[in-house]
Parts: structure tokens; C-alpha cells; sequence
């Protein structure tokens, strides 16, 4: 018996590989990191800052859902500009840089080679959000921290003209900080922000995916963001009983084709204090889930049998 | 790189199959939503022309609250040149954005009920009668701002609040004691607030006919274990129904609490510190009875608080 070594088991290629998507997914977010979008966080803080001051002469209600307002509206901007450009980004940049023949080349399937980026995508989605949510509840914090102290020593030098004066100014500060200031239920809009960037991001996939210009992938991408937030309405058209043929051919047009924007809108309602049930969430990650499954699936069979 | 169509072309029945199948379960999700108070109806179209094109797309975008927020501040330089008009159509405006925004119907009801009412009131141009007929006119308005934005939160005790107040207090021309009563005890009843509750009882006792319902809620505002609600409003309420309106002519069996009817016995039985209370408690009822009778002037007293400010 001779004793040479024995072959290294045959491994067998998997149809789908979760290492693989890992590793291309890692790869994206590099690439992504390279391109200095984190210094967006300079401006981010720019404006918190600069609305924690701007609007000091208000009153406090008003100054801390202004500052609130602005920083959702904020994240909501930036997190929705990631979602295209950096999504409309790839793709194309591939191909420029050869990479793409490099990865498929290999025995890489398009559909984890599509998934890769797409996580690459989101994982940048989700920290910057972070980012920007830790940034947003400190200066938040210490905003209405501020406030609080500064109405409560107001309270000591005011003179009340009875008992009940004085309760319902206390009333009022206990309430400011109950309703205005740092709560738990602010978490549910920067889910609801992430939320409405990954379908984004996905839309833009499917865009990059049929175009092979990135120009071409933002603009049809914001297009679809804009006709997305009229879906709802697009929708209720549709089901409704007094729209003629016409415009039920167009708003049934809209309705199938577009995903709804306004379905991930709750940023408005946690601001007014409206508390977010945990199963509210939960459906409207389901939504995403479906939103993600459908435009994947359109984004792989475009790009499965397009020439690179 | 080229694109096959017949991909394109399959790529878009998946969408549209896919929509089909979604429809149904988005419309349910958007009731559901709207059901938690979580999505709000689209706009009409009025509002497009009152917003203008760009923050009507902003709005659109899902930017509701940065453009209430920024019409309030267009509301404020328009307070500044007490334009009350002007005021009043962008505080519209934030309460069409944003109904279950408390503070909009807040400050809205304020600006015209408060501030618009003042600006009449003490305006020198204007005639007597212009002057009080056009100040009554902004306190109704601001009245009918606050009712329209209960309907939107029926909870809200500071809008209760301000109904009441602007129902009884002492610069309207049309006080209602039993409306500003029932919104005080709304208002009481949304927020468990006991400072409410008291006031609610104060404007029952303005009431002519309801003294009896106000002796027994202010007996037991008096008599309450935690000592809270035994304020001096209470006491010189009890005191102006038991001297002045004498309810016990009506109602024998009403006792006066002992520590208040000794505030009204011969000064002779009284301590020194019982004469002096007794004597300021007197001149309070006086002023309750006579609420327009001209006050003395309070002495000048500075504040212990001055030298801190400083």
C-alpha cells in the first residue's frame, strides 16, 4: 500500500453561497467608504447644531420640534441620496474598473453577485444612520436638558398669581420633556428613514441594472421616488369607484408598477408625539420585504441575461 | 453591454404580477396605518394652491413637519407686523398638515384670541364700539379655532383648558361660567390634573344656580386628606357663598368648616394672627363680590430674587 496523500475532497459549488455575498457585500461598502461619503456627517452635524441655536428664540415646544424636523428631514435626505447615487454608483464603476468581469468571471451567480451589492448598500445605509441618530439624540438631549433647567429656574423667579397658575406651568415643563424631548418611540421614524432607503436602494439596483448609465440610473431612480410617494393616491384611485378609464388605466399603471413611498412616511406622526406599536413596524418591514423580493427578482433577470 | 428586451419585457410582468398580488395587502397596511393615526389621508388639492408648487412636493416627499414648521415661522413675521389676517392662514395651513400638532391649534387660538383681541382693544384709531365689537370677534374666533381642533383631539386637556379661560376670563365681553365649567372638567377628566379639577370648581361657583353643587365640590376640595386642594381660592369661595350669597339662609343644614367660621366671629374671640388673616380674607371676599371695584395699590415690596437677577 503506497502512502501518498489522499485527495482533497471535491467541493461541491453551491448555487448560492452566503460567504460569497459576504464578501462581496464587504468589498461594496469598501468601495463605498473610499468614496468620503462619511463627510457628509460634518454637514449633518452642521445643520443639529446649528438648528439646536437657530431657532432659540421660539418657544420651547416649537424649538424642539424644529430641531427634531430638521433632523429627520436631514436624515431622511442624505440617507435617500445614499440610497441612489451610491446604488446607481456600482454597477457602472465595475465595469469601469474591470471588477465586474473579475468577480463574474469566477463561479459567482449575477443573482449573489446583485444581492453582494445590494447588502454593501444597506450596511452603509445602516451606519450611517446610526451615525446620525447617535449625533441627533445627544444634541437632543442636551437640548432639552437645557430647556427643562432653564424653565424650571424660570419657575422659581416667576411670580403666579394663584396655586393653579403655578401647577399648569409645572404641568406644562413635565410635559415638554414627556412629549417634546428624547423618547424611545423617535427610534421608529430613523427605522422607518432606513426602511424607505433600502427600497430606494433596490429600485436603483433595478435601474442600474437595465441602464448602463449611471446618470440615467439616479434620474429614473429620483423619477420613481417622486411618482412612489403619489402611489398611494395612484391607488386609492384605482379601488375607488369615481375615476373614468383613462384615468384608472394610468393610476392602475402606477399603482402595479411603482412601490409606495408614503407607506414608510411616520416621521411627521413621531415627531407630534404619536406612540409606534412594535406590529406597526413589523408590517412595514414586511412591506419592505416584499418591495425587496420583487424588484431583486426584475433587477436578476434583467441583469442574468444582459452582455456584459 | 446590451440589454435583451424579451428580459425587460419579463422583468416588468414580474412587477406588474407582483403588483397585482401586493395591491390588496398595501391598501389593508394603509388602513391599517391611517387606523393608528400613523399615515395621514393625501392632501386635497386646495392645499396645493395655498402651499405652492414647492412645498406641496415637499409635503409630497414626506416633509409634512418641516413645512408646517416652516410656515409657522412665515406665521411669525407676520405676527411681528400684526397682520392677523396673514397669521391666521399660515396657522391654517399648520393645522391642515398637521391636525394632531397640539401646538398649532395652541398658538393659533392664542395669536387671535390674546394677541389679535389686544391689538383691537387697545387700538386708539379705531371707535369704542369698533374697538370692543372687533376685540370680541378674534376671542370668538380663537374659541372656534380650539372646539375645531378638539375635534381632531378629543384628549387634549391644555385645549380644554384655553376654551375655559377664554370663556371666563376677565377681557371677554360674552363670559360663560357654565361652558368654561364643563371644559375645565373635560379637560380634568383627559389629564387627571388637579389644578383643573379646582377650576372647574371656582366656575361652578360663579354660577348662580348651581351653588349648592359648588358648596359640596369645594367642601370637599376643603376636606381633602392630602391638605393639596385646601387653597385660598377654596376658602374665600366658601366663605363669599356662606356671607355673601348666604346659602345657609337656603340651606340650613350647610356648616361652615370651624377653622373658616372662626375667621367670621367677633374679633374679640380671635388671636392676633386669626384678626390679621381674618381681615385679608375679608378684604378677598370684598374683591370676589366686587370684581371691578377699583383694587389698592398693592405696596411696593422689592424682590428677594432681585439681587440674584442681578
Amino acid at each position: 500500500m503506497s502512502d501518498a496523500p489522499a485527495a482533497p475532497p471535491v467541493r461541491r459549488h453551491r448555487w448560492f453561497s452566503a460567504g460569497r455575498v459576504l464578501t462581496i457585500a464587504g468589498g461594496t461598502f469598501t468601495q463605498l467608504v473610499r468614496m468620503k461619503v462619511f463627510s457628509f456627517m460634518a454637514i449633518f452635524s452642521l445643520v443639529v447644531i446649528g438648528a439646536s441655536f437657530a431657532f432659540a428664540d421660539l418657544k420651547t415646544e416649537q424649538e424642539l420640534k424644529m430641531l427634531k424636523d430638521v433632523a429627520f428631514a436631514a436624515m431622511a435626505l442624505f440617507s435617500m441620496l445614499f440610497a441612489i447615487a451610491g446604488t446607481a454608483l456600482l454597477i457602472p464603476r465595475d465595469v469601469e474598473d474591470r471588477t465586474l468581469y473579475t468577480i463574474l468571471c469566477k463561479p459567482v451567480p449575477r443573482l449573489e453577485y446583485l444581492i453582494g451589492k445590494l447588502t454593501g448598500v444597506v450596511w452603509l445605509l445602516f451606519i450611517s444612520l446610526v451615525c446620525m441618530d447617535v449625533l441627533f439624540c445627544t444634541v437632543l438631549h442636551f437640548k432639552e436638558k437645557i430647556i427643562v433647567e432653564q424653565q424650571l429656574e424660570h419657575l422659581e423667579y416667576r411670580r403666579f398669581s394663584s396655586v393653579e397658575e403655578r401647577e399648569k406651568a409645572e404641568a406644562e415643563v413635565t410635559e415638554l420633556s414627556e412629549t417634546q424631548g428624547l423618547r424611545w418611540n423617535l427610534q421608529a421614524a430613523v427605522v422607518s428613514i432606513f426602511l424607505k432607503s433600502v427600497v430606494l436602494a433596490v429600485v436603483a439596483l433595478l435601474m442600474s441594472a437595465a441602464a448602463s448609465s449611471t446618470l440615467f440610473s439616479i434620474m429614473t431612480s429620483l423619477a420613481i421616488m417622486i411618482i412612489g410617494h403619489a402611489q398611494q393616491m395612484a391607488r386609492e384611485q384605482l379601488l375607488g369607484d369615481s375615476a373614468g378609464v383613462l384615468a384608472r388605466l394610468v393610476s392602475g399603471a402606477v399603482a402595479l408598477i411603482f412601490p409606495d413611498f408614503k407607506a414608510f412616511d411616520i416621521v411627521d406622526k413621531v415627531v407630534e408625539g404619536t406612540s409606534v406599536p412594535l406590529s406597526a413596524l413589523a408590517q412595514m418591514t414586511g412591506l419592505t420585504g416584499i418591495y425587496l423580493t420583487l424588484y431583486l427578482l426584475a433587477a436578476w433577470v434583467i441583469f442574468a441575461d444582459k452582455e456584459l | 453591454m446590451s440589454i435583451r428586451w424579451k428580459s425587460l419585457g419579463i422583468a416588468l410582468l414580474i412587477i406588474l404580477a407582483g403588483g397585482v398580488a401586493r395591491l390588496p395587502l398595501e391598501q389593508r397596511y394603509t388602513e391599517n396605518m391611517r387606523k393608528q393615526q400613523l399615515l395621514d389621508a393625501p392632501l386635497n388639492v386646495s392645499m396645493r394652491d395655498k402651499l405652492g408648487q414647492t412645498f406641496f412636493l415637499a409635503v409630497l416627499g414626506g416633509f409634512r413637519s418641516v413645512v408646517a414648521s416652516l410656515v409657522e415661522l412665515k406665521a411669525l413675521t407676520a405676527w411681528q407686523y400684526s397682520n392677523w389676517g396673514v397669521v391666521d392662514e399660515n396657522y391654517a395651513i399648520c393645522t391642515s398638515l398637521q391636525p394632531r400638532e397640539e401646538h398649532y391649534w395652541e398658538f393659533r387660538a392664542h395669536h387671535l384670541a390674546d394677541n389679535a383681541r389686544d391689538y383691537y382693544l387697545l387700538n386708539s384709531m379705531l371707535s369704542d364700539a369698533s374697538r370692543h365689537a372687533l376685540g370680541q370677534q378674534y376671542v370668538d374666533k380663537g374659541i372656534a379655532v380650539l372646539r375645531e381642533g378638539l375635534t381632531w383631539l378629543p384628549r387634549s386637556w391644555k385645549l380644554c383648558e384655553r376654551i375655559a379661560w377664554y370663556s371666563s376670563m376677565p377681557y371677554t365681553e360674552k363670559r360663560n361660567h357654565a361652558v368654561a365649567a364643563e371644559y375645565y372638567a373635560k379637560a380634568f377628566e383627559a389629564s387627571g390634573r388637579r389644578f383643573l379639577w379646582r377650576h372647574h370648581v371656582y366656575q361652578v361657583a360663579r354660577i348662580p344656580e348651581r351653588e349648592r353643587e359648588a358648596w359640596d365640590k369645594l367642601i370637599a376640595l376643603y376636606e381633602d386628606d392630602s391638605g393639596k386642594d385646601r387653597t385660598t381660592t377654596v376658602e374665600i369661595e366658601l366663605l363669599y357663598l356662606y356671607t355673601v350669597r348666604g346659602i345657609y339662609q337656603r340651606h340650613p343644614a350647610l356648616k361652615l368648616p370651624e377653622p373658616l367660621f372662626r375667621l367670621i366671629s367677633p374679633a374679640s374671640l380671635l388671636t392676633k394672627e386669626e384678626k390679621a388673616r381674618a381681615e385679608w380674607m375679608r378684604a378677598k371676599v370684598t374683591e370676589r363680590a366686587n370684581p371691578n371695584a377699583p383694587r389698592p395699590k398693592p405696596p411696593k415690596v422689592e424682590s428677594p430674587n432681585l439681587q440674584k437677577i442681578k
